[in-house]
This record gives C-alpha cells, sequence and structure tokens, in this order.
C-alpha cells in the first residue's frame, strides 16, 4: 500500500541487503579477544573483595548497617490496579522517549502530554544519547540534547506556565558540551546559577580514543564559564569513574555520587566492572572552587557498604538531608548470568549532619536481577522536584520477560505510578 | 569444545549478528563482550549444549533487548555526516537507499527490530524466533508485521495476519 506522496515500496531483497551491510560493519573479532583476555587476567589476580578504609576527617555514613526501619510507618505496597490514587503533588512532568521522538510535558493526574518542548533530536541508529532534563524550581526546567544540524550536544531552558505551557525554550549561553562528550546527568543549583553536567565520553570515528572516565561539568549559567572535576582514585585501584548522580545543596554545594569501577579495559564501553569491582561514594564538591580536581577531593557523605550497591544519592537542596537508593541482598536469577544488582531496594534518608538513619521511605523486591550486569548499567533513577521533597522512582532490573519495571512518584511509602503507565512510551529522562 | 576454539571459530559470527541487531559496531562490540564475559565464566555449562552458539546468541538478544538508559548513552551514530552535510561516501542509489533503510530499522522498537534480523538476516523460522525471543509465534508475527509495514516493505510472500503483542521497551 503506497500513500500518495510518500517513497515507494522496498523489497524483501532490500531488507535484506541493509541487514547485511549492517552486519559486514562487525568490529574485528580480535579486538573482542583481546579484551577478554584482559577482563579474564584482571580477574583472576585480583585479590578478594575488601572494603577501602574510610577517610578519617570525614563523616562516613554505611549504610545498611544500621538503618532504622519503621514497619508500621511505611509500606511496601506495590503499584496496583487503578484505585483511587492520591492527589498528584506537582501537576507536571516532563518526560523524554529513549527514541529522542519527542520531549513532552504530561500532565501527571492524567498522563495526557499537555505541551511538546520545541527541540528537534538528530536521528540516530536508536541509540542516541538520552537526553537529561532536571528541574531549577519555578517552573524553570534544563534539557540536554543532540539537535539537527548542531554537533556538539547543547543545553536549553525553558519554562512551563502554570498551565502546562512551553515558553522562553532557548539554548543555554555556555551550554554546549566539547565533542566527544555528552551529558547523562542534571543538576541545578538552587538560585538556578549554575548547572552541574554529568559528562561521558562516547568514542567514535570523529572522537578517537579508548574509553574515559565520566566528568563533572559546572556551567555558570550567566558567564557560560565551564568548570570540570574529575572522578580521581579510590585505593585498591578503583580508577574508572562514573557520575550516578547529582544533586545540589542550596548554591554552594554539589553533591556528587560517584561509582569508581577497578576493572577498565581501553575498548568502549568496556568497564566489565563486576559486583565486586565497584565502589560508590556521595561526595560534596566545591563548585567556587577551581576546576581541574578530583571529586574525591570533596567531602565523603556517603559509602556504599559491603554486599550493597548504592543507586542513587541526592542531597536536599537545604543540603541536611541525603536520601539514597540502595540495593542489598541476593541477586535473584538465572544462576548462569552473573548480575551485579541485589534484589531489595530501599529508598533510605539519613542525616547529613549527624550521619542518623532518619528512616526507610520505599522498599521493592525487584525480582529476577541478573539479566543485568551490563558495563554501564544503572537502570535505577531517583528524581526530586525542585523542593526535594517529592520523589520519582524510575527503572527496573530486568530482562526479556520484562514485568518489573516501576514509573512512579512516593506518596508515603507507596508508589504511585506515572501516567500513562507501562512505559508505552519507553521514558528515558523525566524531570518535575 | 573449549571457550577459546568457540571464540576462535564462532566469534565473526556473532559479531556479525551482533552488528546487524544493533545496527553499531561499536555497540555490537560492547555487547558481544559483555555476553562473552558471561559465557566464559559459565563456559562448563553452556559447552556442554548441543549448540552453544544458539545459546549464546539468544544471550546476545537478551542483552540486547534488556539494555536501558545508561546502556544507551552512545552514540550518535553518523553524527558528524548528518549535522555537518558531508558527502556520503559512496554516491550510488543502491548506497544511499541502503543507508536510509537502515536509518529507519534504527528506529523500530529493539523487539521489531531483532525479529527482523533474526528473520532476514539469521533465517530463523517463526517458532526460532519465538523461542529466541521468549513469546509466542503470533507475537513474532505481530513484530515482523508492523516492522515491514513501518520500512515499507513489500514481501515476496504476504504475511499471515498477526495478533497484537505486548512491547515492554
Amino acid at each position: 500500500m503506497e500513500v500518495p506522496g510518500t517513497a515507494p515500496a522496498r523489497t524483501e531483497a532490500d531488507l535484506r541487503a541493509a541487514l547485511a551491510e549492517q552486519a559486514r560493519r562487525a568490529p574485528s573479532a580480535e579486538d573482542v579477544l583481546s579484551a577478554l583476555r584482559q577482563a579474564g587476567s584482571r580477574r583472576r589476580h585480583q585479590p578478594a573483595w575488601a572494603a577501602p578504609v574510610a577517610a578519617a576527617a570525614a563523616m562516613v555514613l554505611v549504610i545498611g548497617l544500621a538503618v532504622a526501619v519503621s514497619h508500621g510507618l511505611f509500606g511496601t505496597r506495590q503499584p496496583g490496579g487503578p484505585v483511587s490514587l492520591p492527589a498528584a503533588p506537582v501537576p507536571f512532568y516532563v518526560t523524554t522517549d529513549v527514541a529522542i521522538t519527542k520531549v513532552v510535558v504530561r500532565s501527571t493526574a492524567t498522563g495526557k502530554v499537555v505541551a511538546v518542548v520545541p527541540v528537534t533530536p538528530a536521528e540516530t541508529t536508536g541509540v542516541l544519547v538520552a537526553p537529561a532534563l532536571a528541574t531549577g524550581g519555578n517552573g524553570t526546567f534544563y534539557l540536554a540534547a543532540f539537535q539537527r544540524g548542531i554537533a556538539e550536544e547543547q543545553i536549553y531552558r525553558f519554562r512551563l506556565t502554570a498551565g502546562g505551557h512551553v515558553t522562553g525554550f532557548a539554548r543555554l549561553q555556555g551550554g554546549a558540551l566539547r565533542p566527544g562528550w555528552a551529558v547523562d546527568a542534571l543538576a541545578v543549583s538552587a538560585n538556578g546559577s549554575r548547572i552541574a553536567v554529568g559528562a561521558f565520553y562516547y568514542p567514535s570515528h570523529v572522537n578517537p580514543g579508548p574509553e574515559q572516565s565520566d566528568q563533572v561539568v559546572v556551567i555558570n549559567t550567566h558567564t557560560g564559564a565551564h568548570r570540570t572535576w574529575r572522578g580521581g582514585s579510590l585505593a585498591r585501584g578503583y580508577n574508572f569513574f562514573r557520575v550516578a548522580s547529582l544533586s545540589w545543596a542550596g548554591d554552594r554545594k554539589l553533591a556528587v555520587l560517584g561509582q569508581w569501577c577497578r576493572a577498565v579495559d581501553p575498548n568502549p564501553g568496556g568497564e566489565g566492572c563486576s559486583r565486586w569491582q565497584r565502589q560508590a561514594q556521595l561526595r560534596a564538591i566545591n563548585p567556587d572552587g577551581p576546576g581541574g580536581r578530583s571529586v574525591l577531593d570533596g567531602r565523603l557523605l556517603l559509602r556504599q557498604a559491603p554486599r550493597t550497591f548504592l543507586a542513587q544519592a541526592l542531597a536536599s537542596p537545604d543540603g541536611s538531608v541525603i536520601t539514597a537508593m540502595v540495593l542489598r541482598g541476593k541477586i535473584i536469577g538465572n544462576p548462569q548470568i552473573s548480575g551485579i544488582f541485589p534484589a531489595n531496594l530501599s529508598v533510605e534518608q539519613i542525616s547529613a549532619t549527624t550521619g542518623h538513619p532518619l528512616g526507610v521511605i520505599y522498599r521493592r523486591y525487584l525480582g529476577d536481577t541478573s539479566m543485568i550486569s551490563g558495563t554501564e548499567s544503572n537502570p535505577l533513577t531517583l528524581i526530586a522536584d525542585a523542593t526535594g521533597s517529592h520523589l520519582i522512582l524510575y527503572g527496573g532490573i530486568c530482562g526479556l520477560h520484562c514485568n518489573t519495571e516501576f514509573n512512579g512518584w512516593l506518596d508515603a511509602g507507596r508508589l504511585v505510578p506515572l501516567l500513562p503507565t507501562g512505559f508505552a512510551h519507553r521514558e528515558a529522562a523525566e524531570a518535575w | 569444545m573449549t571457550f577459546d576454539e568457540f571464540a576462535g571459530t564462532r566469534l565473526r559470527a556473532v559479531l556479525r549478528f551482533a552488528t546487524a541487531l544493533t545496527g553499531d559496531p561499536d555497540l555490537a562490540k560492547d555487547l558481544v563482550q559483555e555476553v562473552l564475559i558471561r559465557v566464559s565464566g559459565r563456559w562448563q555449562q553452556i559447552g556442554q549444549l548441543d549448540w552453544p552458539e544458539a545459546y549464546v546468541r539468544k544471550m546476545v538478544v537478551n542483552e540486547y533487548l534488556s539494555w536501558r538508559r545508561r546502556s544507551w548513552r552512545l552514540i550518535p551514530w553518523g553524527m558528524s555526516d548528518h549535522l555537518t552535510g558531508n558527502p556520503s561516501p559512496d554516491p550510488a542509489d543502491g548506497y544511499i537507499e541502503r543507508q536510509a533503510l537502515m536509518a529507519e530499522l534504527a528506529k523500530l522498537s529493539r523487539r521489531q527490530r531483532t525479529a527482523l534480523v533474526l528473520r532476514y538476516y539469521e533465517g530463523y523460522s517463526d517458532a526460532e524466533i519465538a523461542e529466541v525471543m521468549g513469546c509466542t509465534q503470533s507475537t513474532v508475527r505481530g513484530h515482523v508485521f508492523r516492522a515491514l509495514a513501518a520500512l515499507r516493505i513489500e514481501l515476496d510472500q504476504p504475511l499471515t495476519a498477526a495478533s497484537p503483542c505486548k512491547e515492554t521497551h
């Protein structure tokens, strides 16, 4: 069936030829084999995992050892059918899909699209960098995306009116990343004067070179000036750095949750980081300080405990509370697959000033977590609104028969599904 | 067969399959490398199977279908060429058409794309695709039907009607 004005139909032979041409572009087997030998060699020679010694002067919070659980107060109910849902605390949320076809504003109450953000992303093979979103308060949002006709990833700013309309969409001055770098996390300071960017490098034919660690770039929104922090190296060879989450405590402290890995090979995506080769710490860096320094120079706020996986950690806007998403327990699923994610998820709050646990605000059993052990997989996201008091939980660790994904907002210990449910639009980034 | 023998003889084919699946050589390399690390650790069991390569390909499919978010960091495909307007290295019509088709393949859902690759690159039957993808044959036909319609492909032999299927990714 041909619609007037559209391209003519193709044949089955055309399809086979296109697929064969793609297959002919396969990388060298030797590259993969050598990377595999290196990974195997590293595994054989590495000692058993041992917790790094805490920095003496810093307040170290080892979550997982002494978390208060208030069973009566905090429920663990899974999102269920259309029971009466509580009123949404934030009227709209902004979301993108993985295919990057649209960035839209949806009503939190109904899930209906109320506005479309006028960005036209570049076409890709479907693996384009998912754009990052962040809220700056007062209806201001920031979006990072590649846009057709612009080689560097750009940061854009727009506002949502009370009715959910998009206004003032514009490229941010100084909001362009260097070629070869892309945004994976965004956070806006309380007064909007700075944006923190978790940037990752993507090697390609125009951006050659081996895999690199992430960087934290702080951009002054008034002057466009950039300052950059690198991950640094933890003891025992944890020197490959990923930014897991960013948040601001006011305007003067940037909380960086970094994940350090010690099994990295030079091939793109070849981190090869197993559960035992990964460490995470939440560090507070001073964005007024000189750039070019290490995240590890910042104050240690939180450290991943043994046998846990610290997936996300956000500082409240006043800096008093840390909200962390933590996985504990066993890796559930196919024993032939060595996953890295324990199956029991909890969202916990800790006093940033005393280090005392304040409580567990949500628990969830993730089910089969063995299917994802990906080098860069961090499929769990904690998203706060500008006040820090309303949280979206997004993610899921699941494979082919996936029914354990979740995408909702927390209401008194339960997860209220964000509409529309079921990842119908393959959401990739959200903010509210 | 040892793991080294398997890798030495079959890795190239697995990589080609993964490249057809992902449409991106670098991503395919990551995918296969990730899978092979697990395969090497479990070779005692996998090597005992009648056809280890089938199991490995199934793992590649599973890994591809399960990647999400940060796994999808990379890469703006052909970014520089798209954005700078560089001329295509081969101006022949066939080449350009294949490029266009490949770009449209990339817009398919991963399940649709997987079904197409298994059928038209690997030559699998519906039953075999269903086994690899863990769904019913009618679901497979649904994926293929919709993918072909999106790509405006006219088949030599028309597909039978297909039932709708659930997309989870």
